[in-house]
């Protein structure tokens, strides 16, 4: 008995797959929404499953890192320890959650904003880098551009200014910054769709080598 | 069904249309690709990794599969088949990070399928494909080790990144090691642009397996049809919208609209 390959097969499921959710999204009919959702749902528990056992990768090799020789262990204990004590505070609190909000509230938004807060300065010293490695028309234009941003957004120049001037100035930067964010948009919008049709017409299969 | 809708349907079927048709053209005309800086670069650091004995590392972010920029993901996975091609002969294979756990076992299969396709020098192991975080700032503080490590000679930011990419560009040696740097988020472009000499803007992350075949040179024929086919799709369609709209802004000033 000829056997089909799975090979062949899987381009036809990801295609009706595909068209389903996609003309689920266009076509207000009731069975193709019920079949659209069901095939979301069986994507988003697979997904789940998914994060699962890459946390318990992430985990694995940590563990493993921790008990080998090599390298500093400190990191790799801290990590296997917090990822326990979540968990075993996420599974006793399920409830009321009183110990994760707190754990929430204590120790990742802290760790969060921190680096948040780092991350203006980053900025600011990625933007003054520009004008050492960058020596052309665009990198002014894109200096000028936050300069000029960050001016009319600043309250404490605006008030001095003349209303005329600030009104200019805002309706420059809005107008600029406008066109140029749509024009990326564009860009970027393009750039997904041919690649979400690439994907789904069978173009492109790089998990299976093709 | 109203005009939305209508609108959204016609859209993909022209687009589909399009890619066919670019597809079949291209097997006719050769396509000159316009240089791009940041692929020079990268074709000079995977020859550097592959001749040195050393490794690449690929730092996507925390794009979901199941939200909007599942695009960007997806195409890291088609980066990901190039560039394991392109440096099978390494003594490393690439190594990647990755802040969704989806698009972590994608990116194994692929390298897996890569790797086997072209007899590469090494195999892929499970310990090559890592899952670094579920929010972008982990996804960043998990990349660094892999990118610190000194085996790793070379390291590409891909997928979707916000402006927390900016901050592997506060340290120093992650800095130099990164020769391209994508996202399809406007924040993060904006940030790898100030940041980054390596940086890619707007649709060029969406093509970047086309572009690191040959970058800046002319297609030869013989080359996959289905790679090229979507830029040429892209750059007709970006002519198209502008004209668009420049003839809207047009009629507006015109009064006709």
């Amino acid at each position: 008995m000829k056997l089909v390959k799975p090979l062949s097969i899987l381009p036809i499921v990801t295609l009706t797959a595909g068209v389903i959710v996609l003309a689920g999204y266009f076509v207000d009919v009731p069975w193709l929404a019920a079949l659209r959702n069901l095939l979301l749902e069986w994507a988003i528990v697979l997904a789940g499953m998914l994060i699962l056992s890459g946390v318990l990768k992430l985990g694995l090799t940590h563990w493993q890192a921790a008990k080998s020789n090599n390298g500093n262990k400190l990191y790799n204990f801290v990590l296997v320890a917090a990822m326990l004590v979540t968990f075993i505070l996420l599974v006793w609190d399920r409830t009321s959650p009183v110990w994760s909000t707190w754990l929430l509230k204590a120790v990742f938004l802290p760790i969060e904003s921190s680096l948040v807060a780092m991350l203006a300065f980053v900025l600011l010293a990625a933007a003054v880098r520009l004008a050492f490695y960058r020596r052309d028309r665009m990198a002014v234009v894109f200096l000028l551009a936050a300069g000029l941003t960050l001016l009319s957004s600043s309250p404490a120049i605006v008030v001095q200014m003349p209303g005329m001037i600030t009104g200019a100035l805002r309706s420059l930067t809005l107008l600029a910054a406008n066109a140029g964010v749509r024009g990326l948009l564009i860009g970027v919008a393009l750039g997904a769709a041919t690649v979400a049709l690439r994907f789904l017409l069978g173009y492109d299969r790089p998990q299976d080598g093709v | 069904m109203n005009w939305f809708d209508i609108t959204g349907i016609v859209s993909v079927i022209v687009l589909a249309a399009g890619l066919w048709l670019a597809g079949a053209l291209r097997r006719r005309f050769a396509y000159p690709v316009r240089p791009l800086p940041a692929f020079t670069r990268l074709q000079r650091a995977i020859q550097d990794a592959v001749e040195g004995g050393t490794g690449v590392h690929i730092a996507l972010g925390c794009g979901a599969m199941t939200q909007s920029e599942a695009g960007a993901g997806l195409q890291s996975l088609a980066f990901q088949r190039e560039l394991a091609r392109q440096i099978s002969t390494s003594d490393y294979p690439p190594a990647v990070s990755v802040g969704d756990a989806t698009l972590a076992w994608m990116s194994a299969e692929t390298l897996a399928a890569a790797s086997s396709g072209r007899g590469a020098q090494s195999d892929i192991t499970a310990h090559d494909v890592c899952f670094s975080g579920g929010t972008p700032l982990a996804t960043m503080a998990g990349a660094l080790p892999r990118m610190l490590d000194r085996r790793t000679s070379s390291a590409i930011l891909g997928g979707h990144w916000g402006s927390e990419a900016a901050l592997l560009y506060s340290l120093h040696h992650p800095c130099e090691k990164i020769s391209l740097a994508g996202s399809d988020d406007l924040d993060g472009q904006a940030a790898l642009y100030a940041a980054s000499p390596a940086a890619l803007l707007g649709d060029e992350w969406f093509t970047s397996d086309t572009y690191l075949q040959h970058p800046g040179a002319d297609r030869e024929q013989n080359q996959p049809a289905r790679n090229i086919a979507a830029l040429i799709l892209i750059d007709i369609m970006r002519w198209v919208f502008s004209v668009v709209v420049l003839a809207g802004v047009i009629a507006r000033l015109a009064g006709l609209l």
